[in-house]
């Protein structure tokens, strides 16, 4: 390519990426149209033209969302990240309890439905905590389940972790625009008939799933969305029949940052002081969704009665 | 007419309690693995059908976070969680794309990013182990059953 032939690649390069930034136009339209035009005028190649539409066809693709689907294979990958820190509790009964109670609390969430849908498991520590990936993937420690004194409590604790998988708090906390463009070059390399070059995204991809799993783990999520999860947490509780004031008894009893240390208390570390969280929930009286469009009446003997069963393997 | 149908579904998916009945059926895809059609709306409500990924229904009517859909190759009509759909078209995989000579651009457009085979590409990588993974996703009920369960209405 003749240096003159460059500069003005780079001339329509740089028009078309001013355009994509200085406006909502629509962009396959607008680089398709822009691009043939420098072809048919003999500034750019072919080639060229080809190169900028797929350029700009990725940068489109960074400012969208993950699809569902996106969403689950995230999911899975972080919730494999989490096992290598954690280890799980293999215990079949108190696993099909817990997903059978989680599950159900996932109908009255915002997102009663996910790709794959919302998953349980229980996670063999003493420590307080509990995580929640993008694609539904809940763990919850055997320290978080004994700190709960009953089944209200325990849908507390569920409901605030479904509330993060609803609200789309894991992969809004991540530089997301990175992520979705990782995601694009992956496809875009993935779908050339040689198989293409996906080495590189998938190291992309292993970093910003460290990323993730590293927030969930050390830095948790911003108090907003913590305060968002509660209040979500509350009307979920409301509509499935628990006590709504579960949800603060069982924060009150949480450790504050203050007692948090590195080995332990990985909740204190990760969440709000309990008493924001506490006055926060005072303030909101929660209402039911329009959306409850079914309601079952609640055997609260039954509950309690499962619980102290279970209770006995937290 | 389509556009305008589009949009209204859109509004009705962004706020939530919305009833309508569409002027014209309106076609959605599932977003989601599989999903259950329902005789009513309501997750205790019999299954009459069930449909999977990319599947394309045409909705009738929207009504607090359900979709009336006509089911597939029946007269039938039936309710399924309206977040399990999406006005956009889910056309195909990444393999599937490729094997059907569909261009990059559509391909990347269709986000198609993370899917199996990347996952399989970062095991390789990283020596994750993701047994334990495919191991908490076996524990998959009924949302009926389980709905019933925190109800207090069964036992495990």
């Amino acid at each position: 390519v003749k240096n003159s032939s460059i500069k003005a690649m780079m001339a329509s390069a740089v028009l078309l990426f001013s355009l994509l930034l200085a406006s909502c136009i629509t962009l396959s339209e607008s680089v398709n149209m822009l691009a043939s035009q420098a072809v048919s005028e003999g500034l750019i190649s072919r080639y060229h033209a080809n190169m900028i539409k797929i350029a700009a066809a990725a940068a489109n693709e960074a400012t969208k969302t993950l699809t569902p689907e996106e969403e689950y294979y995230v999911g899975r990958a972080v919730a494999a990240s989490i096992f290598r820190s954690y280890p799980p509790y293999n215990n079949t009964g108190l696993n099909t309890y817990i997903n059978k109670l989680g599950q159900g609390l996932a109908v009255y969430s915002s997102k009663p439905e996910i790709f794959s849908g919302y998953r349980f498991l229980v996670l063999d520590s003493p420590e307080i905590n509990a995580f929640a990936t993008p694609g539904g993937h809940i763990l919850i420690t055997r320290g978080l389940l004994r700190l709960t004194r009953n089944e209200d409590e325990l849908a507390a604790a569920l409901a605030h972790e479904i509330s993060h998988v609803a609200l789309g708090h894991g992969l809004a906390s991540v530089q997301g625009a990175r992520l979705t463009q990782i995601a694009s070059g992956f496809a875009i390399n993935a779908g050339k008939a040689s198989g293409g070059s996906v080495a590189g995204f998938t190291s992309a991809f292993g970093d910003s799933i460290a990323e993730l799993a590293q927030i969930l783990i050390v830095s948790g999520y911003s108090q907003t969305f913590e305060f968002h999860a509660d209040r979500e947490a509350g009307r979920m509780l409301l509509e499935s029949g628990y006590e709504v004031k579960a949800l603060s008894r069982l924060i009150e009893r949480l450790p504050s940052r203050a007692v948090a240390t590195d080995s332990g208390s990985g909740y204190a570390k990760t969440h709000p002081e309990p008493v924001s969280r506490v006055e926060a929930l005072a303030a909101i009286i929660p209402e039911p969704s329009v959306n409850a469009s079914f309601s079952l009446a609640v055997s609260t003997p039954n509950r309690q009665e499962r619980f102290e069963a279970m209770r006995v393997l937290f | 007419m389509l556009l305008i149908s589009l949009v209204t579904a859109f509004f009705l998916i962004s706020g939530a309690g919305a009833q309508a009945e569409l002027r014209s059926p309106v076609t959605m895809s599932v977003q989601v693995a599989k999903s259950q059609i329902r005789s009513a709306p309501s997750v205790i409500a019999p299954v009459i059908a069930i449909v999977a990924y990319r599947e394309k229904l045409n909705v009738l009517e929207i009504l607090d976070g359900w979709a009336k859909v006509r089911v597939p190759g029946s007269d039938q009509v039936g309710y399924l969680f309206l977040v399990a759909l999406s006005n956009k078209t889910i056309p195909f995989t990444t393999q599937e794309a490729a094997a059907q000579g569909v261009s990059e651009t559509e391909i990347a457009l269709a986000g198609k990013g993370f899917n199996q085979k990347l996952e399989e590409s970062y095991r390789k990588n990283s020596n994750v182990d993701f047994g334990w993974v495919d191991f908490m996703e076996s524990f998959s009920y009924d949302a009926g059953e389980c709905t019933v369960f925190v109800a207090g209405k069964s036992s495990l």
